[in-house]
Formats: C-alpha cells, structure tokens, sequence
C-alpha cells in the first residue's frame, strides 16, 4: 500500500517535471539584446524593396486585390491546409484591428521569431522560419515602410485549427527544431551576387515555404531544399526550382528573371496559381535583385523532384 | 431549330477531336495555344525580330485557337474536375467568373487581330493585354 502510494506521488511529480519542461521549452522566445538595438531609424523607401521582396501583400491584402489595394493589408485570405485553415490577420496600420501600435521590435519579433506582442507564438503559416533569416535592420526599414501604408479597420476571421494543433503553447517545441536562422544551403565561396540572391530566396522571398519539402511535422526538409513539393493548400504539386531532374536545368538565369518580371516562361506559358502574385511582387524589385536570385537557383545543390 | 442547332453542337463537338474526353480536348487547345505563343511571345519581347506577316498568321491561329475553346461549358463540364488536370476547383466553384475571364481573353486576342500591327510598338501594345489574359485566368482558375 504504502509502495502503490509512493509510486502514484512519484507518477504526479514527474507529470509535474514534464509539464514544467513543457512550460520551459515552449517559451516564447524574442529576439536578444543586440539584435533590438540594430533596428535603427528605419528608412521607409529602402523598406518598400522589403515588403515587395518579403510578400507581405500576397497574404495579408484583400483576396483578389490589384493595383493601389494591394496596400491596403486588411487580411481574410484563407489558407485551407492538413494542419487546419488559417486566415491571414489584419496587418494595416489601424490602431485597434491592425498592427498601428506596433514598434519596430514588435514587427521583428513576430517577423524573425514568431512571437506576438503579447507573445504569443505565430503559426508558422506566417513563414518567419525564412524570416528569421533576415537582417534587422531590413526589418526597421520595413517598419518604416509599413507605417506610410494606409489604416483599414476590420478584422479578419479566426483560424480554424482543431485539436491539438489548437494547442499554440506547442508551437514552442516545433520552433525548437525547425526555427533556425541560419543558411538553408552551404554555398562555397558564393560572388555577391549569388549572396544576395541566397539572402532573398531564403530570407524575405520565402521561396522555400511553398518549394521546399515539409516532413511529417510540417518542417522544411533542407536535404530536399526547393525540390518542389506537393501543395500544402489542395491537390496540385509546386516545381522543382533547382537544377535537378524536373527542375530548371534547361532555363537560364535570363530565362528565370524573365520569369519572375513577366511571369512568362520560356516556352511563352504563364505561371498561376499563387506564384502569379509571387510574381508582381517580384516585378517591384530592381532588375539585378532578379538576376541574383536567377543566380542562386542556379547554385544551389540540383535535386530531382521531390513530389 | 433546335434540334439543327444540336445537330451542329453534336457535329463540331466530333469535329473538334477525336477524343471527346474534354481535359484531354483542353489540353490541346492549350497546348496549341502554348505553340503560337512561343512565336509571339519572343517578339513582343524584343528577343526575335519584328515580322508584320509572321504576326498577323499567328495572331490569326490564336483567334482560331480562342474560338475553339470559348465554350466553356463544352471545354469545362461538371465532373471534369478530376484526373489529369490543372484546372483549379475554382472553375467550377464560380464558373460564371471563369467564363468571364475565358471571355476576357478571347476579346483580347479579337482586338488584337483588328488592330492588325505593322510595326513592334503597335505589336505590343496589342498583345499586352493578350498576356495579362492569360496571366489572370491561370492565377484564379489554374492550379500553377
């Protein structure tokens, strides 16, 4: 008896232990110290090639804006997926729908890590897996940018998860293993140019999110980087953007900046779905943004597909 | 009259190809669409020279090509929404707003035609918003 007693106290305080390292490891966790203090002033023109290059408005305009409206970041588009649906949240500038309120730290952090003002943990359906990847200081310029956008009220639907995605608090644990800012892909000895265009298809472009494998847990699987994958939102496959079989060993780096300033491939198809969206972002940036990201797709270790 | 209007449906739908499976009817009209572009899409890209003649043929094949897909509801029936296709469900989820932009692009390449270039900047200012047609059609109704 006295055993059976001593075994059920002991089952409660290992219960304990486990739901405390549960409640440690799930912590929401911000960015350090120095990186807060590299925001700066934040430069809203430079910030406007951010939130082109990031994507902000292919997610969080209107579904179905164009033009001026793709300013306009009143959410509500809905990203029906295995984990759930998830709606993209209200990010104008208004005050009480919005993220108005919000500091340059504020932004980095639910950018970089994932952590909301009152920190709670983002889904991941927001990539800042990729964002983490960013600069800082891009991150103040995006601010900057952001705060010139208009303030549209309205708040958009609530997600749609069920058990036990519902559980936010274990996102701390997915994070662990999958939020990791540093490079997706070892690149020897990369020119500048391919520098910047492994800086923007890994960091803002979030390239990865739609064309990089996921496992079982919804996690990039980086052996597999930008080897194409099945949709996360429907039936349908994503391409193969490396130069392996089915990917785009044929293209040339001409062949991918035309693609992502037109939308046309090289054989005069156009591309649809999301990546057309993908694609006016893409057109805002410089010309030589596009060539270093032509670059990169054409350094990065070829893949067949992985779909 | 309407049994004569039928009777010709019935005639141009056998007309339109061997195989009556309509993805597959589909499929080549977009696939012969695909191969005109390849002449007109280097041109208005100023990567291949201007040809007024070569232009206006070819400009002549996509309305043809349009015209054999502007039925809808011949090229996109209920059911066909399975199998090998990238059409999206959103065809059929609105499918009064697919036919619109079916229609959209099929005005484009009408005015294109009437517009009859004979030099690149009139070429491209006609064939611009064949592009954008094509452009918005696969961005809302095509699954990449």
């Amino acid at each position: 008896m006295v055993s059976l007693r001593r075994l059920a106290l002991a089952g409660i305080a290992l219960a304990a232990a486990g739901g405390g390292a549960f409640w440690f490891l799930t912590e929401p966790a911000r960015l350090d110290a120095a990186a807060v203090a590299s925001l700066g002033a934040g430069d809203a023109e430079r910030g406007s090639q951010v939130f082109w290059a990031a994507g902000c408005a292919s997610c969080h305009a209107a579904p179905g804006a164009t033009g001026e409206a793709r300013l306009a970041l009143v959410g509500g588009e809905r990203f029906t997926t295995p984990f759930g649906t998830f709606v993209a949240p209200n990010i104008s500038q208004h005050g009480r729908d919005g993220i108005g309120a919000w500091s340059a730290e504020d932004l980095a952090n639910a950018v970089m890590r994932g952590v909301s003002p009152e920190g709670r943990h983002y889904y991941p359906a927001f990539p800042y897996t990729s964002y983490a990847r960013m600069r800082v200081e891009d991150v103040a310029d995006l601010h900057a940018f952001m705060k010139t956008l208009p303030a549209v009220a309205g708040k958009a639907g609530d997600n749609e998860i069920g058990f036990p995605f519902n559980i936010r608090r274990g996102l701390g644990l997915w994070k662990l293993v999958y939020l990791d800012p540093s490079p997706a892909v070892a690149l020897d000895n990369p020119s500048p140019q391919v520098a910047r265009g492994q800086y923007l298809v890994e960091g803002p472009g979030h390239c990865g999110e739609c064309h990089t494998p996921r496992d079982a847990f919804g996690g990039p699987d980086k052996s597999r980087w930008l080897a194409g994958a099945a949709a996360m939102e429907g039936q349908g496959t994503i391409d193969n953007v490396t130069s392996g079989e089915g990917g785009l060993g044929d293209w040339s780096e001409d062949d991918i900046a035309t693609l992502l300033e037109t939308g046309f491939t090289p054989d005069y198809d156009s591309v649809g779905g999301k990546m057309a969206s993908v694609v006016r972002n893409m057109a805002e940036l410089p010309a030589s943004d596009r060539e270093a990201i032509a670059a990169y797709l054409k350094a990065i270790p070829p893949h067949p597909n992985a779909y | 009259m309407k049994l004569f209007a039928l009777a010709v449906a019935a005639l141009s739908l056998t007309v339109a190809g061997a195989s009556a499976d309509p993805i597959e009817q589909r499929k080549a009209n977009m696939k012969e669409r695909g191969g005109i572009m390849r002449i007109l899409g280097p041109i208005a890209q100023g990567k291949a020279d201007f040809d007024a003649a070569v232009v206006n043929e070819a400009l002549a094949a996509l309305e043809a090509n349009a015209r054999a897909a502007a039925d809808a509801e011949a090229l996109w029936p209920q059911g066909s929404d399975t199998g090998d296709t990238k059409s999206s469900p959103a065809v059929w989820a609105d499918f009064d707003a697919f036919k619109a932009a079916n229609a959209k692009y099929d005005e484009a390449v009408e005015a294109a035609v009437a517009a009859a270039p004979q030099d690149l900047a009139a070429f491209q200012a006609a064939f611009g918003p064949v592009g954008a047609a094509c452009g918005s059609c696969h961005e809302n109704f095509r699954i990449k």
